[in-house]
């Protein structure tokens, strides 16, 4: 500990957690003590063989569960424990994987005891969560905490993934099986965990709605050709898994899911079967069953527990109910902070449904140095542990996800690293010649995927251009207040000025009556702030699609942003340009992260028609906004620099156009084909990526045909100026953006669409 | 017998995933000779198999747009059940029942000697939890209790209890019936499943019908219909068991591309044939 400066580590793991995009779901940055439990080779040796043993006995328990059910007339496991299950899935029973194990992969949450022995208070066999996290966390650390991970021989965590994308591969006699890992979406607290997976797994993340089941199988919605499923590793909820079957009200599953299983086609892992095991009345049980089903004493023992469907023992959860702590499947009540009347409410609600119910001794978990904000200090630990059925046997992750806190109480706590370091040179060589089975290479873009990446394109594209014309703007704000106004010209200032803000509140659909920090940092709609918003959901959408450089770009606009919002309003100055040209770097860079990190395939097309027709509507927009009408001629020049500014244009125009005007603005923005911002420019695109889309309808089509030709017919006859003072190019402007509008809803109605089944009830006796 | 459900959608939509369970258990008591169920516009797939609680499902996907869609279920069944009455049951007292239940909800054994397999554990194990549509409350333990006098036969007790709540005003389904009766009968202790079915009047008008199953030791499943307070007979016939409705519903689907909106009718046709009927219809079967 001595020799490392902790000073700034903490904060460097936060600045690292948000450059990687980590997060508790909905956006909750995710907590990382970044001090790591080290744990002693000659320590987790031994653990290791007691999980295995454990996760052996939990094997050989669903094994019989799904098959002869033996258990339940055998006097040794109350059936009400699995009858009562939530996890009791009953047109799944009987559905079994080919191979040695019924129990694909585990995890346990443990503690240490203050004499040291490992006490198991659960065991997350259903949906066990965290391995993603674990690997997260090892980065981070491992990083932060550089010189010390070099010192010690820390044993690696990688090789866990490898040898459960084997496992994987074993469980169908497909040769090369295709593999997906099912996530309830972005929305789910562990959703970066399921992403991390499926990239450590090398295999697509996708959702219910992804897939689609036909002819026997299990099938990804794709925009061309479905691609086949072969296994499927679930992040959801076994109920929740096919709305026909199980749950009606679930929209995270896929209708027929059960059916491709009951054919045969379709491998679903952990299987539905399996969250029976986390009964905590199991836990009282686990001895016995160790020594009938393994002929051994459980050598991991799980923390004191009592069922309540048990008469005696129910007795003496009752009475002892002041120093226990309570569980049910969903929840756990730590009945010592309970008051006297909250207790008896307690104990009528136990004796009302026993088999719900176990009463467990409390464990205070052995300490470990933990650094927060606050600095260093001891705080309770505990750690879950993975394994993964391999072959005949187990293997056991070298590390696991470590927590800051005594109880799996809900309420979020730090993650810690493990680290199981060893004396002699630990990880063994990888088994030479066997390779991980390689995927054929997948272009598999989902319909949910396609629309995200198509928003994707759309709001990076709305964030940059809006950042730009803000840019623009609040330079004109600077130099109307901050200027010593020679005479005559603060009128012009102040118009132009007001024209561009009346523009950027109808561009953006913001408030009317939004000043410029709020349109970059306030939270309503239309702001740049909000864009950025809506394309970093888009992204954890898609995490698997998109190159992992692109979070740290989102990280550093996010921090301009909350400049801008804490420093507003300070003193009269704007001062909003600097961090809005800040802004701009890393939105260019993810630009090119696009341009630059995808391969051209139909998500890729999806995303650019976005992004261009955004920047079509943009600029459309903007000259419709500042120049539709004639101004006094300062003020015209004014406005014409200023969008130039905000479309990247205004060098080429100084060099093409030395007498100025209007005309020359035409022409580069919206007719020039050579120009990337011009309006031309962007029709060529969404042309060609559309001819690249399969199946594109006509109603995408026409329009952009309709504007290709407005751009050519009558350019000379633009600037002609109404008595009104409306420019005769607004009404054109206007009709462009028209079937811009038509152009999106096109492609919106034929790529983006969700498909949303209903479920109905047939008639009831 | 012929069951025949139609399923209208005011616009046209596809596909539609169903499960059905329109086809009858095949018992000692009713012998299924012939079962087939149609659906209409024809499925892409269509599978029927016995699912792990013994009753006939079937899964189909239609993939062809439609507006109405129509499932048959169609059988061949002779019915042969034996009278039953609380007089022809073993009189044993209902509590020492629920001593028997429990015995088999903790240990898997009633502790009577007998050995009922693991999937009658189960069954009477489910039985005697509460369900998602079937809560246990104070309330319908104590009504249950007004009947159920410590020592009563069980067999008597059941008939009372469905007497008396069929006395209860209200607007109300068979099925609804049926749940509140569990719900009843599980909150003392009991183990009860719901059974879908059909049933005949004396006229020959047969419906879809709901009643419940109790468990009896040593005698297994007695099925006990609350809309007569009497134990079923000939005139009923049983598609299949679970915890409650939603374990049995006869049909329910899942539509892409429609709106909620949609409606479900149903008719029940039960044709009695004579012994030499049946004979001939067989006989045409086998050809």
């Amino acid at each position: 500990m001595s020799a490392i400066p902790l000073e700034g580590v903490h904060t460097a793991t936060e600045d690292l957690l948000r450059e990687h995009g980590v997060t508790h779901g909905r956006g909750l940055p995710w907590a990382l003590d970044p001090l790591p439990l080290v744990v002693e080779a000659r320590d987790w040796l031994p653990l290791e063989r007691a999980i295995t043993q454990r996760t052996e006995l939990l094997d050989l328990i669903l094994t019989d569960l799904t098959t002869e059910r033996r258990l339940l007339t055998s006097g040794l496991l109350p059936p009400e424990v699995v009858a009562s299950s939530p996890a009791f899935v009953r047109p799944a029973t009987g559905l079994t994987l080919r191979g040695p194990h019924q129990l694909f992969s585990t995890a346990a949450d443990l503690v240490r005891n203050a004499d040291g022995a490992w006490t198991v208070l659960a065991d997350r066999t259903g949906v066990p969560t965290g391995m993603g996290f674990a690997m997260e966390d090892r980065r981070v650390v491992a990083q932060v905490m550089a010189s010390r991970y070099r010192e010690q021989r820390v044993r690696r965590m990688a090789p866990f993934f490898r040898t459960m994308r084997r496992a994987l591969a074993d469980l169908t006699p497909a040769e090369i099986p295709r593999i997906a890992v099912l996530t309830p979406g972005p929305t789910s607290r562990a959703a970066f965990d399921h992403a991390y997976l499926a990239a450590m797994l090398g295999v697509p993340l996708v959702q219910g709605e992804d897939l689609v089941v036909e002819d026997g199988r299990l099938w990804s919605r794709t925009l061309d050709v479905r691609e086949p499923l072969d296994i499927l590793v679930r992040r959801v909820d076994a109920p929740m898994l096919d709305p026909l079957e199980l749950r009606a009200d679930s929209h995270l599953g896929t209708p027929g899911l059960l059916h491709a299983i009951r054919e045969g086609t379709l491998t679903v892992v952990n299987t539905l079967a399996s969250g029976l095991l986390e009964s905590p009345a199991l836990l009282t049980y686990l001895p016995r069953l160790a020594r009938h089903l393994l002929g051994e004493e459980l050598a991991l023992p799980s923390v004191a527990t009592y069922w309540c469907g048990d008469r005696s023992m129910c007795s003496h959860v009752i009475a002892n109910i002041h120093r226990l702590t309570v569980r049910s499947a969903r929840t756990t009540i730590d009945a010592r902070e309970l008051s006297l009347a909250d207790r008896a409410d307690l104990c009528a609600r136990l004796s009302h449904e026993p088999w719900a119910w176990v009463g467990q001794e409390p464990v205070e978990p052995s300490e470990a140095p933990s650094l927060s904000r606050e600095g260093v200090s001891d705080q309770p630990t505990a750690l879950r542990t993975f394994a993964v059925a391999h072959g005949d046997g187990w293997s056991v992750m070298s590390g696991a996800l470590g927590r800051v806190g005594d109880l799996d109480d809900g309420r979020s706590r730090p993650a810690k690293d493990v680290w199981v370091v060893a004396a002699e040179p630990a990880d063994a060589p990888e088994e030479a010649g066997v390779r991980t089975p390689g995927l054929p290479p997948s272009s598999v873009i989902t319909p949910r995927a396609a629309a995200d990446l198509h928003r994707l394109g759309r709001h990076l594209e709305r964030a940059e251009s809006l950042a730009r014309l803000l840019r623009a703007t609040a330079d004109r704000w600077d130099d109307y207040h901050g200027a010593t106004h020679a005479a005559g010209s603060d009128g012009a200032g102040r118009l132009a000025l007001d024209v561009l803000v009346a523009t950027l509140r109808d561009v953006s659909g913001a408030d009317a009556d939004a000043d410029l920090p709020e349109l970059v940092a306030g939270d309503g709609a239309g702001t740049l702030a909000q864009a950025v918003t809506a394309a970093q959901r888009n992204a954890r959408a898609v995490p698997d699609l998109l190159s992992p450089d692109a979070w740290p770009a989102f990280a550093a606009i996010e921090r301009e942003i909350g400049r801008v919002r804490r420093t507003r309003g300070r003193d009269g100055t704007l001062a909003l340009g600097a961090p809005l040209g800040r802004m701009v770097t890393p939105l260019l860079s993810l630009a090119g992260l696009l341009d630059e990190a995808m391969v051209r395939d139909v998500g890729w097309h999806l995303l650019e028609v976005g992004r261009r027709l955004e920047r079509a509507e943009h600029v459309v927009g903007t000259l419709a906004g500042t120049l539709g009408r004639a101004h006094p001629p300062e003020a015209e020049r004014l406005l014409v620099d200023s969008t130039l500014m905000a479309h990247e244009s205004i060098l080429t125009y100084r060099r093409r156009y030395l007498g100025g005007g209007v005309t020359g603005v035409w022409e580069l923005l919206l007719t020039d084909e050579g120009n990337p911002r011009s309006l031309r420019f962007q029709l060529e695109r969404i042309t060609r990526s559309l001819e690249a889309l399969p199946g594109t309808p006509d109603g995408a089509a026409l329009p952009l045909a309709d504007i290709a030709d407005i751009l050519t017919e009558v350019p000379l006859r633009w600037d002609e100026v109404a008595n009104d003072g409306t420019r005769r190019i607004a009404e054109e402007l206007d009709s462009i953006r028209w079937r811009l509008r038509l152009v999106s809803e096109a492609v919106t109605d034929r790529w983006c669409a969700r498909v949303e089944p209903s479920a109905w009830p047939g008639v009831t006796p | 017998m012929v069951h025949r459900i139609t399923h209208e959608h005011p616009e046209s939509v596809a596909p539609t995933y169903g499960r059905a369970l329109m086809l009858p258990r095949d018992l000692d008591e009713q012998r299924v000779h012939h079962a087939h169920l149609h659906v209409d516009p024809a499925p892409h797939e269509l599978r029927t198999f016995t699912d792990p609680s013994g009753n006939t499902v079937s899964w189909f996907h239609v993939r062809a747009a439609h507006t109405r869609l129509e499932v048959v279920g169609e059988s061949l069944v002779s019915v042969d059940r034996p009278f039953t009455s609380p007089a022809t049951l073993p009189q044993l007292p209902w509590d020492q029942v629920v001593g028997l239940v429990r015995g088999v909800r903790t240990t898997g054994r009633p502790g009577d000697g007998t050995h009922p397999s693991p999937q009658d554990v189960l069954d009477i194990t489910s039985g005697a939890l509460p369900s998602e549509l079937v809560p246990l409350s104070d309330d319908t333990q104590a009504f249950a209790l007004d009947t159920f006098a410590p020592g009563q036969p069980l067999a008597r007790a059941v008939v009372a209890l469905s007497a008396r709540l069929r006395r209860i005003p209200g607007p109300r389904s068979c099925h609804d019936d049926a749940h509140l009766m569990l719900s009843a009968l599980r909150s003392l202790g009991l183990a009860a499943l719901l059974v879908s079915g059909y049933r005949a009047d004396d006229d020959g008008a047969a419906s879809l019908h709901a009643w419940v199953a109790v468990w009896f030791p040593g005698v297994g499943w007695v099925h006990l219909d609350p809309a007569t307070d009497s134990y079923i007979d000939d005139h009923h016939l049983i598609l299949g068991w679970g915890r409650d409705l939603n374990d049995v519903t006869p049909l329910h689907g899942i539509t892409y591309g429609g709106t909620t909106e949609s409606e479900s009718g149903d008719t029940v046709e039960m044709m009695p044939l004579t012994v030499e009927e049946l004979a001939v219809r067989l006989g045409r079967l086998e050809s």
